[in-house]
């Protein structure tokens, strides 16, 4: 195999770009990029792409399979979409609007740990950069229970002074390059990230006598976090999905977007989350303008209603809300009982490939799949195929289906 | 993959035909269209439509309205509250609402050139209406390098190679150096001297539409002041100007707002060159979204309401705030008579188009309304009946008698807009026209007649009846295709490309010109040809 160039964002950063070989050993070799990059890139490289479609475990030409998928779905009354975190923003929007045929649910795979931050902003805002923008421009930049630097080194410039809230235990932060953590670096203390980040905010604005979070959090580091931020020419505020997990998500991330838009007052600040990698932003971005809402939609009623608690992958596949199941590019099922019908696109190694009443399988973006996918900050990158496998594009068998389950509606 | 759009073959048959192009103000006519165009006759046995009793106007072209892109990302996010709604449908309502209000030409007005992939991308999925984008120029770290440096023949391919990279039917300029000097927590100084080198560097390009300017001081109280000193600037450059209702005022503080319509107008009739459209206010809510990251900066701190701003790549800003604009504040009144004055004082109904700026003034679904305004002084005095006080001693529009004729409002919505586009075959019937017509009934009052025509064809096919979708044709897309320029300063840019690229950007510079087959149905639009 020649050595192939590979440019998909699949850690929904700016990445360098992977390479594709074989090793000496005739294996397939992944190198460069990031570890979410190689390791996404060699799973797809290993896949059996001689699968052809199945029904009920038996081979099928992809016109009876997608006649049974079609069958199967339009049979159901309250079908649910779910997967999507690798499918291109086209095959994303088709997979919207056939819910829409179907009048089922649709979530993104990924997507439920951004819960907070879209409610956050949705709230309050957020004053945001894209990376370019942040590596540019950046003097200073809080890194909030994240540190993307040993993985990502080009995400901030050299000489920005780094602010670290250390990532939490348990999480590796991996090697930090040589020089980047330079003199100026500053460590925020160990405390309830709550209580840090609205004392730093207090700090910012010149309450000091506010700035002390309880417990053993020292005073100093966080005026001088503040005063850093605050003299910055542009600060950047960087964060992750683990960093807004938990219970109080909303409030850390609602933090988090107050005191960016705080330092907008008297200068410039530009918080930057990271995402959930894949293509989740690109998933996302195909539900809102086909729904008006990013994640866990349902289109039962005149309009499409989003609601978490009633059409996400925990509501429905875990909570038995669906009684059919379409999975598109899913990586990992959530724990369920018996499942119900099921149909998926994607790769035979797909969980529920195996036991799926229909199985089509779909070409792998990055490999021999094609498409748009957003990166976390809302930029396009096109996906070009590397191989021909001979494979479907997800897009077009979402199509096909759609136009099969509305002549079946009709 | 590009593929043909779909087209028909009608006879429309005995309507009242309205085509200001051609000097046609309601003869009684049939209208052929064949293929998709409008011919001079059909067979016999071609298909018939009825449109007796019914009036026969060229499709709608909106030549500035926010449909798809980053931006409008950003926007569903900050505001879900307002999602499905009149200010922001879905991509697919939105061509739905369009084609159903007659409207059958939209253009995206504000694209980030690194953003112009994913729009373009959701323009294709944008159903029934023909379509384009301008590429966003006035704050691009590397075009502003070179108009400091007096650079103004590599200036010109940067201008060139930015549309032709986003595949953009124009450029358009916002605000140009201020929000780049406001990313660096500068102020922008006098902006007139950069305005005029990148307005004439587009000029030069001869693109089919001019430099689509939104001048600096959006929305500020006394900005009428800036935006005549910079109109002076420009000389006798050919340039639109747009949303020119909010750089229309007088006044020192936002409570202090009035209105300075009046000598906006004057200048504009007196600048033949110069195209405008109005970004009328609407009042009701509204989502504002702007490339204008300042303004819209301003606007949060003002309004105090929630915001979203997002700097782009060295490239531009966008800043979203949503906003209502009250009937019983004097703001937003001021702001609502004056755009009315604008359109009712300039002249020439070629020259000013109606737009809402859509969703910054209100939704575009609000056309009707704005056309019975315009054609009934009754209506709006009505209105200014229930205005707050003070009203009439900040603005003039008490005083205006004029009402738009049929004929007027066929202008400012469909032939105007397509001849300040440069579109040949949109805006008008005569033959080669594409065949994009709205049948609507006289229903006795203009904004009932205009709400939901009898029947919509888009190249030629029924897409809509009494409001409803019978059809979901996809449209085109028009880009602009600069001409080859094989000067040695464009060599010059060229070489210096990679190294000022990668100075601002994130992503690969290989990765940043669409492809000639990114557009599922381009139409290539060549300079000079307008």
């Amino acid at each position: 195999m020649p050595a192939t160039r590979v440019r998909v964002p699949f850690c929904g950063l700016p990445c360098p770009d992977l390479t594709l070989d074989e090793a000496p050993g005739g294996a397939v070799r992944v190198t460069g990029g990031c570890a979410a990059g190689r390791g996404a890139l060699a799973a797809l490289a290993a896949d059996d792409s001689s699968a052809g479609p199945r029904v009920a475990g038996r081979a099928a030409s992809l016109e009876e399979a997608l006649a049974a998928a079609a069958a199967l779905l339009a049979r159901a009354r309250s079908p649910f979409i779910y997967g999507l975190s690798r499918s291109p923003v086209g095959a994303a929007r088709e997979a919207a609007r056939l819910a829409q045929t179907l009048g089922g649910a649709i979530d993104v795979e990924g997507s439920a740990p951004l819960d907070a931050e879209i409610e956050a902003m949705a709230i309050h805002g957020l004053c945001a950069a894209t990376f370019g923008e942040v590596r540019s421009r950046a003097d200073v930049a809080l890194l909030w229970r994240c540190d993307p630097r040993a993985e990502h080194p080009a995400l901030l410039p050299p000489a920005a002074k780094v602010i670290l809230a250390p990532p939490r235990a348990g999480r590796a932060a991996g090697p930090v390059p040589a020089g980047d953590d330079g003199a100026g670096a500053l460590s925020l203390p160990e405390s309830d990230d709550l209580e840090i980040l609205l004392a730093l905010r207090a700090a910012v604005n010149g309450h000091p006598g506010l700035a002390r979070p309880a417990g053993t959090a020292p005073a100093g580091a966080l005026q001088e976090a503040a005063q850093a931020l605050r003299t910055a020419r542009y600060a950047a505020i960087l964060w992750d999905h683990e960093a807004i997990a938990g219970p109080v998500g909303l409030a850390v991330a609602s933090a988090l977007m107050l005191l960016a838009r705080d330092l907008n007052t008297g200068g410039r600040a530009a918080a930057r989350p990271l995402g959930a990698g894949g293509n989740v932003a690109g998933a996302m971005s195909a539900l809102l303008s086909v729904g008006g809402s990013p994640r866990a939609l349902g289109f039962h009623g005149d309009a499409p209603r989003s609601a978490p608690e009633s059409f996400s992958a925990a509501a429905m596949i875990e909570g038995g809300g669906a009684d059919a199941w379409l999975l598109v590019g899913v990586r990992d099922l959530p724990a369920h009982g018996t499942p119900p019908p099921c149909v998926v696109v994607g790769s035979p190694s797909s969980p529920a490939a195996d036991s799926a009443d229909v199985f089509l399988p779909a070409a792998a973006p990055g490999l021999d799949g094609e498409g748009l996918f957003l990166r976390a900050d809302g930029l396009p990158v096109p996906v070009r195929p590397v191989v021909s496998r001979g494979r479907m594009q997800e897009e077009a068998l979402l199509a096909a289906l759609r136009a099969r389950c509305a002549g079946s509606a009709a | 993959m590009s593929a043909p759009a779909p087209a028909g073959t009608i006879r429309i048959r005995g309507g009242a035909i309205w085509d200001p192009a051609h000097g046609r103000r309601g003869e009684i006519g049939d209208l052929c269209i064949r293929d998709g165009r409008v011919v001079a006759s059909l067979p016999k046995t071609s298909p018939v439509f009825d449109a007796r009793g019914l009036l026969v106007l060229p499709g709608g072209v909106d030549l500035h309205s926010h449909v798809a892109g980053p931006s409008l990302r950003v926007a569903r996010l900050l505001c879900p509250e307002a999602a499905g709604g009149p200010c922001l449908p879905s991509t697919e309502q939105t061509g739905r609402r369009y084609a159903a209000m007659g409207y059958t030409t939209v253009f995206e007005a504000a694209v980030a050139p690194v953003g112009a992939r994913a729009a373009h991308h959701e323009l294709d999925a944008l159903p029934i209406v023909d379509k384009g984008l301008y590429v966003l120029a006035g704050n691009n770290a590397i075009a502003l390098d070179l108009a400091r440096r007096g650079r103004q023949e590599e200036l010109r391919a940067c201008m060139a190679w930015l549309v032709e990279s986003a595949r953009a039917y124009a450029v358009k300029l916002v605000n140009p150096g201020g929000v780049e000097a406001w990313k660096e927590g500068r102020d922008a100084g006098d902006q007139a001297p950069l305005l005029a080198s990148l307005v004439r560097a587009i000029e030069s390009l001869a693109l089919p539409h001019p430099a689509h300017v939104h001048l600096p001081g959006l929305g500020a109280p006394g900005n009428a002041s800036l935006t005549l000193a910079l109109l002076d600037a420009l000389g006798t450059a050919r340039v639109h100007l747009t949303h020119l209702q909010f750089h229309s005022y007088g006044g020192r503080t936002p409570a202090g707002l009035r209105s300075r319509a009046p000598e906006i107008a004057a200048w504009l009739n007196a600048h033949e060159r110069v195209t405008a459209d109005v970004g009328q206010v609407v009042f009701g809510p509204a989502v504002t979204l702007s490339a204008d990251a300042p303004a819209q900066h301003r606007l949060h701190r003002l309004t105090g309401r929630k915001w979203a701003n997002l700097d782009v790549e060295g490239e531009t800003g966008c800043g979203v705030v949503p906003h209502e604009y009250r009937s019983d504040r004097l703001v937003g009144a001021v702001q609502w008579a004056a755009g009315l004055e604008l359109m009712l004082l300039v002249d020439d109904p070629w020259r000013i188009a109606l737009t809402t700026d859509h969703p910054n003034g209100g939704p575009f679904t609000a056309y009707p309304t704005i056309i019975r305004m315009l054609m009934e002084r009754g209506f709006r005095d009505a209105l200014l009946r229930r205005a707050p006080e003070g009203l009439a001693r900040r603005t003039v529009l008490s005083g205006l008698t004029r009402e738009y004729s049929l004929e007027e409002i066929v202008i400012v919505t469909r032939a105007g807009p397509a001849r300040a586009l440069g579109l040949t075959n949109k805006g008008h019937l005569g033959p080669g026209a594409d065949g994009d017509v709205a049948l609507h009934r006289d229903a006795g009052d203009p904004e009932s007649t205009f709400a939901t025509p009898v029947a919509v064809f888009k190249d030629g096919i029924l897409v809509a009846r009494e409001g409803e979708i019978v059809a979901r044709p996809a449209g085109r897309t028009f880009h602009a295709a600069p001409r080859r320029d094989g000067t040695a300063a464009a060599a010059r840019f060229a070489a210096g490309l990679p190294e000022a690229f990668a100075a601002s950007h994130s992503v690969p510079l290989e990765d940043f010109a669409l492809e000639p087959g990114a557009l599922a149905r381009p139409e290539s639009v060549a300079a000079g040809a307008a």
